[in-house]
């Protein structure tokens, strides 16, 4: 009755990656566990695998991002691809030309694979859709709706600190309503069985329904700390705050700011994590982002990996090369 | 065809005996199996060999070179190198020697942790169906067998399983 | 340009259930000219309209420019038409939402009724001083209740869909407190006001309540907010961006009720086409609008069925009833005269204005109700 998802290929395999929305639990643990094996390259003296050698990756950022371009960039380049870095924000899309046209232009420059950042909610969606089908899309954040790959880094962080997900009990404090990011991080983790994921803030920063999510949410930062196991901060959009959705940055760290004395709330052995980059005495103390429970630099490592890992499982899933020879020869 | 248990360890104590001289020769040798099936052969040479170092694995997943046409394999656990491969002697081992690529791939992997001295190939069944310059230095057993016919390795007990896959 | 056939009484075969009815009137539909033609045109909209036992057709003021000169009254009256339209007058210049048009020379043009489009006037005193100036002349007035804040930015329903999408949501109180507000100037003015295309059961119980209060209103819902809801934008499906959002299964079901009460008295086609790459871009970044003509007579006459009631008890919100509101007498409305036959087979063939319903021959496929989508209306005139 919906739309297909134009995630997967007419083999049911991932062909780009744009949410976790409608990823099974084997899916999201297979990407992890790739990304395990990916993470030790960083380590080498040579720390680049000759996988994707000879593909082009474009970066197509319609929004400001260092970090996430960053991150793209170096997976990119460690699986041995040439990377194609395309600054949007001031070019040609604000002169009048359709994102369509961007696109048929790239796709004629023979890219393999786009890394895309979009300011509106559904626009990985609508490239995937309009691609062509030799092209593999991955959504680098869009809009409000979608962060997949800073959800799976996310997943990947909490894995490597507790082991399972199972009983385990997620806090995410702060902007819910506006977040790509707590949006894939809460369907990964109720899709993984995540005990409980509670999301702390004012009714401002909810999304309507927000239980629909499968969330609990809870007003009061403290009562919600109580038991936790993972604590995951977001980044608060301060253009978004003036007056409106949160009276102030001052007012808003003295509700929902995570200091010591709350953190000592939640399980002894809770880590900490932030998407970055973080708000230091808006969304969280100093002291508690450069803690020994933070785990925010580890998410920044894992982020890499991660991003390995979907690149070369999507690339390796490509239609034409797919439909050659799904055999393929034993390698012996 | 089944090759049993005994067959099996004879073939093994074929290679221990002519890589014992090299381990003798340079007692900081480095043995490194590759994954799986090559980990399983290594486990069994290293004990008995009574090598100092650690046993190496690899996962050649990243370097070979059928990747355009099937994909990421599945995920097998990461490269665990014990130290340095600079300037090493390294004892590399595979369950079967068949096309050649494996090895390939894993040369090429060795060779982004560093600059060994020296490789020696060792593999439990050296079989027919070369398709690169590359044969085994030291190996238990050798095989023709025809193209469709396909070996698999087992443990507890040993055995070997040759038939054609289906 | 595409010339349609409109469908031909003399060698029709109508089934036993075929019956005789006089033109319909719409309340609401845009025929792009002048101006827009990109989407659609008078000619090939009112043929559309036509073969769905329209005669009477209110063309939404948002043409470019706006209606609101009795030089574009003049150009749309002058184009050749396969039905009658009454051009609806822009209540500000412009469309503006800041300075009144010329009511009444443009009501002599040819406008029976003024609105806003999609539009809303933000500012409260203009509106009231808009109603007051309309009801001197008892010139009836007909706007979508909605709240310019509350509605910036947002693209579909602010539900559970939104929420998980991430889609910038238009919350039913965006239209509620813009009809609250509709009530209270109305009520103080005393004028005539229509409230066009309402989408959420909080309305209707609005509506309901100021009508047993006896305010002189009346009210429209467009056909397809009785069919769909939010659920069919699931996975960004564009086809469905409408710019009265389509909202819950509750509130549709409060619709359909408000249609069986007689607190909502038309339903309008809110017939919107577009061009062909109005849909290529991300959902919220699309333009918004359905067509609806190819499609309209078959989901009105699958609607007794659904409401538990007769053709007979329907009619009014597709004749008399519009009729009334725009002033048009029975009389006049029983000069056009068609037959409709519900069991007529249709294919629906508009998927280059982006229809959903498009090649689809029952909704289960599109809402998972089981509605079958059939019967034709034959001119005869």
């Amino acid at each position: 009755m919906s739309l297909p998802s134009p995630q997967f290929n007419r083999l049911g395999t991932l062909q780009h990656f744009l949410t976790l929305d409608d990823l099974d639990k084997e899916t999201l643990t297979s990407i992890m566990d790739a990304a395990e094996n990916f993470s030790s390259v960083g380590d080498r003296m040579i720390k680049n695998v000759p996988l994707l050698r000879g593909k082009t990756v474009a970066n197509l950022f319609f929004e400001n991002s260092t970090r996430t371009r960053t991150a793209f960039e170096l997976a990119a380049k460690r699986l041995s691809a040439d990377l194609l870095n395309v600054d949007l924000v001031t070019s040609s899309t604000n002169k009048g030309e359709s994102l369509l046209d961007t696109l048929r232009v790239l796709e004629s420059l023979q890219c393999d694979m786009f890394i895309v950042r979009h300011g509106e909610s559904g626009a990985a969606d609508f490239i995937a859709r309009h691609v062509k089908p030799t092209i593999n899309v991955v959504n680098g954040g869009d809009g409000q709706a979608s962060h997949p790959t800073q959800g799976m880094l996310d997943m990947f962080t909490i894995r490597q600190h507790k082991g399972s997900f199972e009983n385990l009990c997620v806090v995410i404090i702060g902007d819910i309503k506006h977040s790509r990011v707590a949006r894939s991080g809460i369907s990964a983790l109720n899709t993984l069985g995540a005990g409980e994921v509670r999301v702390v803030g004012p009714q401002t920063l909810m999304p309507t329904d927000v239980e629909s999510m499968g969330v609990t949410w809870y007003s009061n930062l403290d009562e919600a700390l109580v038991g936790a196991d993972v604590i995951m901060g977001l980044r608060l959009q301060t253009e978004r705050m003036t007056g409106i959705t949160v009276p102030s940055s001052r007012e808003f760290y003295a509700t929902y700011g995570l200091t010591q004395q709350r953190l000592a709330l939640a399980k002894p052995d809770a880590i900490v994590m932030h998407p970055g980059p973080t708000n230091r005495g808006v969304e969280i103390a100093a002291d508690v982002a450069d803690g020994p429970q933070s785990v925010i630099l580890d998410q920044v490592t894992n982020g890499v990996a991660i991003r390995m890992a979907v690149m070369s499982i999507i690339m390796g899933n490509a239609e034409p090369l797919r439909d050659a020879n799904s055999a393929g020869e034993q390698h012996g | 065809m089944h090759v049993d248990t005994k067959t099996v360890e004879q073939m093994l104590e074929r290679m221990q005996t002519q890589l014992a001289p090299l381990c003798e020769t340079d007692p900081d040798v480095l043995m490194i199996g590759i994954k799986t099936g090559g980990v399983l052969v290594g486990q069994a040479l290293h004990k008995a060999l009574g090598i100092q170092s650690e046993l190496g694995e690899l996962n050649i997943s990243f370097y070979r070179d059928d990747f355009s046409t099937v994909g990421l394999h599945p995920v097998v656990g990461p490269s665990q190198l014990p130290n340095s491969v600079d300037n090493k002697h390294i004892i590399l081992v595979d369950d079967v020697l068949s096309t050649g690529r494996t090895v390939r791939a894993a040369m090429n992997e060795l060779f982004d942790y560093g600059r060994p001295a020296r490789i020696t190939l060792a593999v439990l069944v050296q079989r027919s169906g070369n398709e690169l310059p590359i044969r085994a230095d030291v190996f238990g057993e050798s095989m023709q067998l025809d193209a469709s016919e396909h070996i698999k390795l087992h443990t507890n007990p040993w055995s070997i399983e040759v038939g054609v896959k289906t | 340009m595409q010339t349609l056939q409109v469908n031909n009484m003399d060698n029709a075969q109508f089934s036993d259930k075929a019956f005789e009815t006089t033109g319909f009137v719409d309340l609401y539909a845009r025929l792009c000219e002048p101006g827009l033609t990109r989407r659609g045109n008078i000619q090939r909209e009112t043929q559309l309209a036509k073969q769905a036992g329209f005669a009477h057709i209110v063309c939404a003021p948002d043409t470019l420019p706006a209606i609101d000169s009795t030089a574009t009254v003049q150009q749309i009256k002058a184009i050749p038409a396969a039905a009658e339209v009454h051009p609806m007058g822009a209540l500000t210049v412009a469309l503006q939402g800041d300075k009144l048009t010329e009511l009444n020379i443009l009501q002599k043009a040819g406008c029976p009724i003024f609105g806003q489009a999609d539009k809303p006037i933000a500012d409260s005193a203009v509106l009231l001083r808009a109603m007051e100036y309309a009801k001197t002349f008892d010139i009836p007035i007909s706007l979508r209740a909605s709240d310019t804040e509350l509605t910036k930015n947002g693209c579909v329903h602010d539900g559970p869909m939104a929420s998980r999408h991430g889609l910038p949501g238009i919350s039913a109180v965006a239209e509620t407190a813009g009809l609250a507000r509709l009530l209270e100037l109305a009520n103080n003015s005393g004028c005539q006001l229509h409230v066009s295309r309402i989408s959420c059961a909080r309305s209707v119980q609005l509506l309901r309540e100021a009508k047993n209060a006896g305010l002189n209103i009346s009210a429209d819902v467009g056909i397809h907010h009785l069919f769909f809801t939010d659920e069919q934008l699931n996975g960004y499906d564009t086809r469905f961006h409408s710019a009265v959002p389509f909202r819950s299964a509750q509130d549709r079901d409060a619709l359909r009720q408000g249609i069986v009460d007689g607190v909502i008295d038309a339903i309008c086609s809110d017939h919107a086409p577009l061009d062909s790459d109005a849909r290529l871009a991300p959902l919220p970044a699309t333009a918004s609008g359905l067509s609806c003509y190819p499609q309209f007579l078959a989901l009105w006459l699958a609607l007794p069925k659904i409401l538990g009631l007769s053709i007979e008890d329907l009619l009014h919100t597709v004749t008399t009833s519009p009729g009334k509101i725009l002033g048009l007498e029975d009389e006049y409305l029983a000069t056009t005269k068609f037959t409709i036959d519900p069991e007529a087979e249709i294919n629906i063939e508009d998927a280059a204005h982006h229809n959903p319903l498009s090649g689809v021959s029952n909704l289960k496929t599109v809402t998972g109700e089981d509605v079958e989508l059939k019967g034709a209306a034959y001119s005869a005139t």
